[in-house]
């Protein structure tokens, strides 16, 4: 493989823009990666799956949303890596091979892995004692074993590699580390074992797993941003040393600024001299940031270290029902209304008895964003503000009766609401808990075949 | 006028679990150098108050010019189990930029740490 290897960053969730890959097809780069997951994906998918049956539960439409690349890799030209799998990487990649199939792609050889669904283990690993805590909240996997919906571990980047070296242009993994669909394809291509190297591997997919938030998406520096609505998401030039170069595809808009950069490298990080995952533990206290050019920003001085022997595996639980309910007050006096409207619910919801485990207040326009960190207003200064409640419930009855209470206070409460909209829908609650399991008892699996084959895969 | 983080730093927020990071990004090194001084973890911890009711920690990246802050239990359970419009924390970050530089210390150091990060996130 020529070098450097280009890397594109195209979605961050599976509700991101369909066509930032184009000009990355366009102007080549060699693997494509698509994060379609987020913590609250998998909680979605597992609704889908109960509902629609064992085919579901990976991410719906995933041939139109990766549609622009499919032609590239079928004919060899990129190659495609995507959590798309979710719940059900098998039944992805056989959607995906379908549609290769019919572009007359059948030879092309897609792969899928598997693995990290570990939902049918967690009792025998209760059962021989292991500790199925979750160190953050306290709780474990014995208090909610009753309302498990799923349970998926995090798995590296190894086995998507693996899959790119056995030949796969398109990857259809399931829960894996979002970097993992980055560092995969670097480490198939270089065989990288220095822990340096794979560090910054894993520091590459870091920056490219939210699309377009390193290349001047939710930046502060948003009003040198060129063109947004053209966005170029990312793209890493990486070279077998491990040197590094993000830019974004030529002729798009955004910015790849030392500003944005570094505004991403830090994203979610905790400890930045022990970033960890399941492949390496990245230290990037030393990292240097450079612009090198109009849109290229080189990144040096990535450190690596073991990876700890335990991996994660994030549990879903079914945890009651969440209501909402909102109405808007106006001048004068918004935010007072607001807080005698507020007391008048509360007073009611005791009153009716309805069920609620945990009630969430917010005026939106005052205090919603920054809680108690908000300043009081200067109250003639406030136009108007939308009072919410959002509350948990043991039930569903008691969660639509928060929505319930809206309507009332156009008949009691202070002059006058305004902005009821149609009640919102109770939706349950899947709740998650992060547990830590022994590394060596989560075994990836990897599946490589001709599309025409897998089209036909009935598993 | 009060100087605040907004006039020297930019800062972009992020969420792990019940876990908020808050990369703060100073202009330059003299404003690194304010941030240092003032910009600590006693001060955001007494900032945020009920929003920041675990530990606090602060680390230093002198070459970026960055410091970056992580607040434990910021986010009433996570995201999957939070009840805020803002489940994500996403604002946080900005919300920052509001604090005073010097800002109230909050008088204790119980529950705060710097330079000393727990070690089991992702």
């Amino acid at each position: 493989m020529s070098e450097p290897v280009r890397l594109g960053g195209c979605a961050a969730g599976w509700g991101d823009l369909r066509d930032a890959a184009i000009p990355m097809v366009e102007q080549g780069v060699d693997f494509l990666g698509y994060d379609f997951l987020s913590e609250l994906s998998l909680p979605m998918l597992a609704k889908r799956r109960a509902r629609d049956g064992d085919d579901h539960g990976h991410v719906p439409g995933v041939v139109a949303r990766i549609e622009p690349t499919l032609d590239a890799a079928g004919a060899g030209r990129t190659c495609v890596v995507t959590n798309a799998g979710g719940l059900n990487p098998l039944a992805a990649r056989r959607e995906v091979a379908r549609e290769l199939v019919s572009r007359g792609w059948g030879a092309a050889p897609v792969g899928a892995v598997t693995g990290d669904d570990v939902l049918d283990r967690l009792g025998s690993w209760a059962g021989r004692g292991l500790l199925l805590d979750d160190p953050a909240s306290g709780m474990s996997y014995c208090d909610i074993a009753d309302r498990v919906v799923y349970a998926n571990a995090y798995l590296g980047a190894a086995p998507v590699a693996t899959c790119i070296t056995e030949g796969a242009r398109v990857v259809t993994a399931g829960r894996v580390t979002d970097s993992a669909l980055f560092l995969g394809p670097l480490l198939a291509a270089f065989g990288w074992t220095e822990l340096d190297k794979v560090a910054t591997g894993f520091i590459v997919g870091h920056l490219l797993e939210c699309s377009g938030q390193v290349t001047g998406g939710a930046s502060n520096f948003w009003r040198q941003v060129d063109r947004p609505w053209v966005p170029g998401y990312p793209v890493a030039e990486v070279s077998r040393d491990g040197g590094t170069v993000i830019t974004k595809p030529d002729g798009t808009g955004g910015l790849v600024s030392r500003g944005t950069v570094i505004e991403q490298l830090l994203y979610e990080v905790q400890d930045p001299a022990c970033y960890i995952s399941p492949d390496v533990t990245a230290d990037i206290t030393d990292v240097e940031v450079e612009q090198v050019a109009e849109h290229r920003v080189s990144i040096t001085g990535v450190r690596g270290h073991p990876p700890p022997g335990t991996a994660k595996v994030v549990v879903g639980y079914r945890n009651g029902f969440i209501g909402t309910g909102s109405i808007m007050f106006s001048w004068p006096d918004a935010l007072q209304k607001a807080r005698r409207a507020e007391e008048i619910v509360r007073y009611r919801l005791t009153a009716e008895g309805v069920a609620v485990e945990e009630l969430h207040v917010e005026r939106i326009g005052v205090d919603a964003l920054h809680g108690p960190t908000a300043p009081e207003p200067d109250p003639d200064e406030v136009n108007e503000v939308m009072l919410r409640f959002t509350a948990r419930c043991p039930d569903r009855a008691s969660a639509r009766a928060i929505s319930e209470q809206m309507l009332p206070l156009f008949l009691l409460g202070p002059a006058t609401p305004a902005g009821l909209g149609a009640p919102q829908p109770v939706r349950e609650s899947v709740s998650q808990l992060s547990i830590l399991v022994p590394a060596e008892l989560i075994a990836p699996s990897v599946h490589v075949a001709p599309a025409s084959e897998a089209a036909e895969d009935k598993r | 006028m009060t100087l605040r983080v907004r006039d020297v730093a930019v800062a972009r927020s992020g969420d792990k679990g019940d876990v908020v990071n808050i990369g703060v990004i100073a202009h330059d090194d003299d404003a690194y150098r304010v941030l240092l001084e003032y910009c600590t973890a006693a001060a955001v911890r007494s900032f945020f108050g009920g929003w920041a009711p675990g530990l606090v920690e602060r680390f230093e990246l002198p070459r970026l010019q960055a410091l970056n802050f992580v607040l434990h239990r910021a986010l009433d359970g996570g995201l999957s189990h939070n009840l805020r419009t803002d489940a994500l924390g996403k604002a946080m970050g900005l919300a920052l930029l509001r604090m005073p530089l010097p800002g109230d210390e909050g008088g204790s150091d119980q529950g705060i740490a710097s330079q000393q990060g727990d070690r089991t996130g992702d």
